[in-house]
């Protein structure tokens, strides 16, 4: 049972967390013209790789969406980045 | 029947005698018995019948790995099948009997099978009975192949589960484990020391010996007691059952047998194994006749429990020395053999008479053969360990951080280098190189009935049969043959079947390669990871604050999106006809009033300078020029443009909101708007509280709604003029914050009335008592979901799918109009939502005096042609007492456009008619809720 | 239509809600006022004039005190009275939550146990929030001093809560084999 880091709460085991996408999806501007395309990319496309990976994850008590880089074959936690540009 | 007790030694208690029945036959033990060492020491040969071909079955070994003593044990009421008898603690009163033989194991009536063994060889159920139909052997042939019985009805008991830490984790306690435990806590570490057996010291109990000038169990004492004084941690009858992420390891406790185990999960940041090792089986003719027996197994119950198992031994060991001599100073006769010898046989059938060695027989009670030793090496394979095969065993090779193996499991059987690892391991440093294990025997194909898996009756010949129909990689090999499936999950059998499975393909054994292990380590209950959510705790309901009110009114209950809510009232005066009580309630709340406790209903209060925006963003609808004192209704919708939540949302003031969003999707729709709020708006200006639990709601509906709110002192001016359809107020009640909307999903003038759950009471009392006079009363959720489908109001995943969209049930306004972006603006908008085939919610009227349709029922064309092809089904379907005739909603293709059309509707293979009509069958102009 | 009324046992009254163990006793308290007050912690702090947001696992004391619950939230217990809403001078959102929490306190020698039994927590593992999982329950568990320790959870939890707080309780009494 894995255990990750949440930015506020500290070393919580993985019960109370929650997968949230991939890193680095920006949701397109819908007020402007978006193909088809790239609207199905951002909604289902994802890179799922072996070995490191980019993730959002919230940690569901608290619910705070942090960014957590992670390796999915030694399930290591490399990094966990808070989202929050100034995290108080 | 050759085992007995001896007159002293072992680990019993001679001064307490247990007294238990088995298959009837009543038998002694002391404390500190198992069900199987009591058996073997009263003499008692066949313990069990094999799974397949039910032949009789002895003891193999003393602990975990034996894979034949099962049996259903009963005590004080307590039944549990399939107790493993080696490992399960004797206490007085068992009553146990055979698993997989009747009447007994002594004469069982299915012993025939074994005649017909060469028609029942591994995988035969997928090429027998199969014709003409596999279904009608199916059933004998899995009550053939059950073991052991479950009491049906019986509950669990609940179990102890918690959560521990430590620095240093050691699993096992023989001298290698005890040996780093006292070390590592005598540095200062902080230490936790498990032992899978009731008492420690592992196979110094066998071996006897002395270990700095103490017996085994004095050493192991004092060990222990060194251990605590360190402030160390040690857990006895405790099994490391699974290493799982992170260093999380499984701890079972096993409690008395009316008592569910304890179930510890442990975080360790260091981990030492000393599992030690255990006899591999000897393949030969004839291995699984009662009285063939593990040697270690032999020297064990001698040690723990003062057992000797024959007067006349043949022994079968690649160095039997140590072990021979063991057995005759306790006063057995031992005759030592050659294990690679050709032509080996057992003779006897209930009990071992003799063994034939190349074409000698030699006459002796109790055979005990080993080829080798297996360390046991699951819980370093849990976590990712690699194996490495030498001389003729799997030895742990690379591994993961902070997990260490020692001793035996790691193939070190000389007592000093054990104790040095042990030394090392315990602080952490860099172990001695590993030695050479003990050298052993490969099994070789021979003729002759020999097993390899003892538990699930697994053969030679079933492994060559395997080869021959190329089920040659490891994986097919154990699925095929069910090799390793059972209760010891290859430990005994494995390194054996892959022997023979590599001389069958010319390879060696590491190129036919190993399977996983999986925790659990031994089989466990589940009632284990239950814990205490059984009963009315698994997935228990949330409570209403009223609960006790609803059941004053004989109220029935049932579960409504996560709450326990009131169905119907007068429930035992309306015994049988509940439809009645429902149709009673919808006609008052029409006539008269209803009064409906809607609790449940999310309140979610967004707020903040920003609120407005993002809500304008989260909803469908526009919201932002929602103004304050007014309420709107909504959907939620997902990015597929699909309607998730239906709600209304009230804006209390420029930057105050509340979502009353589904009781059933509260935590969705708070997840979305978390997500959102962090993700693509600035946090600090919005925030979203949960605050449904802490408001009761009771809800007024019906024509004399306004009269009864008047009376109940809530501090709003109810009149239409002041307080129009679709708005809210804020009051007061009895000195609490008093929120009053005017919100409608009866289609009647409504006034739902939130109060502080501790108001709660007084208002739902109130409410009734006012109303009872004119001749109002509760509303349950059965007449509820009539009266809104009198309206056409939907109910979403019961009257849309996962694709309905807004427009799809008559809500096209923002889809067109709204410019701004939303939450599903551009999935509206794909082709697949422009699709003119889409099923549209409509309303559909049977013919005179029909009955109601059938929800669910598909609407078809083409069944004339006998090839119906669905347009859409019915989403609800009620009787309704307003009207006096059934009504349905439905999905139905270009539902809008195909009003008054006649519409086939096919159910179970029956056809009827119905007309489209719209959706909202009673007061389509809303004089009603607008009153 | 289902009934299921007979299915499930009548609900324990608050004032039922007590156990006295040797090991651990539980009992429901009912605080006078419990508000959440969203924002920066400074200004929250201020604005309820008290000192800190106790996480874990710091000792909170007897009420009045605040809990941590996000990096942006506090609860407010037995705090002043306020004005729910949107404070526009401070930027902090209020909403009183009082009936909404149902309260335990958890006390006895054995208390850390209990607690330990519904998720991973140790005394020597702190956390800012004391925000959790609990026997899967979102609850908030805080220390208030020594052994004593609370429980917050969703009132329509309640029921369900105390039943396996009980049952666990009661587990811990029997001595381990």
């Amino acid at each position: 049972m894995q255990r990750f880091t949440c930015p506020f709460c500290g070393l919580r085991d993985e019960r109370e967390f929650s997968f949230a996408g991939e890193s680095g999806k920006t949701r397109p501007d819908t007020a402007a013209e978006v193909s088809d395309a790239d609207w199905s990319a951002y909604l289902f496309t994802g890179t799922n790789p072996r070995g490191r990976t980019d993730e959002i994850w919230v940690h569901t008590p608290c619910q705070e969406y942090f960014r957590m880089i992670r390796d999915t074959v030694t399930m290591e936690v490399l990094e966990t980045v808070p989202l929050r540009r100034d995290p108080s | 029947m050759t085992g007995r007790r001896l007159g002293k030694g072992g680990l019993i208690d001679r001064g307490r005698p247990l007294s238990f029945r088995f298959d009837g036959r009543e038998i002694q033990g002391f404390a500190g018995d198992t069900l199987a060492s009591a058996l073997v020491a009263s003499g008692v040969g066949v313990v069990a019948r094999s799974f397949k071909y039910h032949r009789p079955r002895g003891l193999w070994a003393n602990w975990a790995e034996d894979p034949n003593a099962l049996f259903d044990v009963a005590l004080d009421g307590v039944t549990r099948p399939n107790v493993h008898g080696a490992t399960t603690v004797l206490e007085d009163g068992m009553e146990l009997r055979s698993v997989n033989a009747w009447p007994s194991v002594r004469r069982d009536l299915k012993a025939g099978l074994d005649l017909f063994h060469r028609f029942l060889p591994a995988g035969f159920y997928y090429k027998a009975f199969m014709w003409p139909d596999w279904h009608l052997f199916e059933p004998s042939i899995r009550r053939m192949a059950g073991m052991g019985r479950v009491e049906p009805g019986e509950p669990g008991t609940p179990a102890l589960n918690r959560h521990d830490r430590c620095d240093l984790l050691v699993v096992g306690g023989g001298l290698a484990g005890l040996t780093a435990a006292r070390a590592a806590a005598e540095a200062g570490q902080d230490v936790v020391l498990v032992e899978d057996h009731p008492v420690a010291g592992g196979a110094l109990h066998g071996f006897g010996g002395t270990v700095d000038g103490l017996t085994g169990a004095e050493w192991a004492a004092a060990q222990i007691a060194a251990i605590r004084a360190a402030g160390g941690r040690v857990m006895c009858a405790t099994t490391a059952t699974g290493i799982y992420d992170h260093r999380l390891v499984t701890l079972v406790t096993a409690a008395p047998f009316a008592q569910a185990p304890r179930l510890c999960r442990m975080r360790a940041d260091r981990i030492v194994l000393a599992t030690g090792a255990v006899d591999r089986p000897l393949v030969f003719d004839g291995n699984d006749r009662p009285g063939v027996m593990s040697p270690f197994a032999a020297l064990d119950l001698l040690g723990r429990q003062a057992v000797l198992v024959g007067s006349r031994i043949a022994l079968l060991h690649p160095q039997p020395e140590p072990v021979a001599a063991r057995l005759e100073a306790a006063g057995a006769s031992v005759s030592i053999h050659d294990p690679a010898a050709e032509r080996l046989r057992v003779k006897g059938r209930k009990a071992v008479t003799g063994l034939c060695v190349a074409g000698c027989r030699h006459g002796c009670d109790t055979i005990l053969a080993a080829a080798g030793s297996t360390p046991l090496v699951n819980l370093w394979c849990h976590a990712g360990g690699k194996l490495d095969w030498v001389e003729a065993s799997f030895v742990p090779g690379e591994g993961p951080e902070g997990l260490s193996v020692i001793g035996a499991a790691r193939g070190t059987s000389d007592d000093d280098a054990i104790r040095e690892e042990a030394r090392q391991a315990a602080l952490g440093a860099a172990l001695p190189p590993r030695g050479r294990p003990a050298s052993g025997l490969l099994p070789n194909p021979l003729r002759g009935r020999a097993w390899v898996d003892l538990q699930n009756d697994v053969t030679t010949d079933d492994i060559a049969l395997a080869a021959r129909e190329n089920f040659t990689s490891v994986e097919h090999l154990k699925r095929y043959t069910t090799l390793g499936m059972g209760t010891d999950q290859g430990r005994n059998s494995n390194v054996n079947g892959l022997a023979l499975m590599a001389q069958h393909l010319g390879r060696t054994v590491p190129e036919v390669g190993t399977t996983k292990f999986r925790p659990p380590y031994v089989p466990v209950p589940l009632e284990l990871y239950g814990g205490t959510r059984t009963g009315a705790l698994n997935h228990a309901p949330k409570r209403l604050v009223l609960e006790p009110q609803h059941r004053a009114l004989d109220a029935a209950l049932g579960e409504y999106g996560g709450w326990l809510r009131p169905a119907w009232y007068a429930r035992t005066e309306h015994a049988g006809r509940a439809d009645e009580a429902v149709a009673r309630e919808v006609l008052r709340t029409r006539q008269v009033a209803g009064i409906l406790d809607a609790s449940p209903l999310g309140k979610i209060e967004v707020m903040g300078p920003d609120a407005g925006a993002f809500l304008n963003f989260v909803y469908y609808n526009t919201m932002a020029t929602l103004e304050p004192g007014r309420v709107r209704y909504g959907f939620m919708l997902t990015e597929r443009g699909a309607v998730y939540d239906d709600g209304v949302l009230a804006r209390l003031g420029p930057d105050h909101f509340v979502v009353s969003c589904s009781s059933s999707h509260v935590v969705g729709v708070m997840q979305h708007l978390e997500a959102w709020r962090q993700d693509g708006h600035d946090p600090d200006r919005i925030h979203v509280h949960d605050a449904t639990q802490a408001w009761a709601t009771v809800t007024v509906t019906g024509p004399r709604a306004r009269d009864i709110v008047s009376d109940l002192g809530v501090g709003v001016d109810l009149r239409a003029c002041a307080f129009p359809h679709m708005a809210i107020r804020e009051g007061r009640f009895r000195s609490a914050p008093a929120r009053v909307s005017r919100v409608s999903f009866t289609g009647e003038l409504s006034f739902e009335i939130s109060v502080p759950l501790d108001r709660a009471r007084i208002l739902w009392s109130a409410a009734l008592a006012v109303g009872a006079p004119m001749g109002s009363g509760p509303l349950g959720m059965e007449a509820l979901s009539i009266l809104r489908a009198e309206k056409g109001f939907v109910i979403i995943g019961q009257d849309t799918t996962g694709d309905t969209m807004p427009h799809d049930l008559g809500f096209a306004g923002p889809r067109d109009r709204k410019t701004e972006p939303y939450v599903g603006d551009h999935g509206l908008q794909m082709e697949v939502a422009r699709d003119p085939d889409r099923l549209q919610l409509v309303g559909l009227q049977v013919l005179d005096h029909a009955p109601k349709l059938a929800r669910g029922a598909h609407l078809v064309r083409g069944a004339a042609s006998g090839r119906p092809v669905s347009e859409g089904y019915v989403t609800s379907s009620y009787d309704s007492p307003t009207l006096l005739r059934p009504i349905a909603l439905a999905l139905l293709a270009r539902g809008h456009t195909r009003m008054g059309e006649a519409v086939t509707v096919w159910h179970m293979g029956e056809l009827r008619t119905a007309r489209v009509v719209p959706a909202c069958a009673i007061d389509p102009e809303g004089g009603r809720m607008n009153a | 239509m289902r009934d299921d009324a007979d299915r499930w046992p009548a609900p324990s009254p608050a004032d039922a809600m007590v156990l006295n163990g040797k090991a651990v006793s539980l009992r429901r308290v009912v605080p006078a006022r419990q508000v959440l007050v969203s924002g920066e912690r400074t200004a929250a702090l201020t604005l309820v004039d008290l000192p800190r947001a106790a996480g874990w696992p710091e000792e909170a004391g007897d009420p009045p005190h605040a809990l941590s619950l996000r990096r942006d939230r506090i609860l407010v217990i037995d705090g002043p009275a306020m004005t729910a809403g949107w404070c526009a001078d401070l930027g902090l959102a209020v909403s009183d939550v009082t009936c909404g929490l149902a309260v335990f306190e958890v006390t006895g020698p054995a208390a850390m146990t209990l607690l330990a039994t519904g998720t991973e927590i140790a005394l020597s593992e702190p956390s800012a929030s004391v925000l959790r999982l609990w026997h899967g329950f979102e609850v908030m568990i805080c220390r208030l001093a020594g052994d004593r320790f609370r429980i917050h959870t969703g009132a329509g939890r309640a029921e369900a809560l105390w039943q396996t707080a009980c049952a666990q309780a009661r587990l811990l009494e029997t001595p381990a084999p």
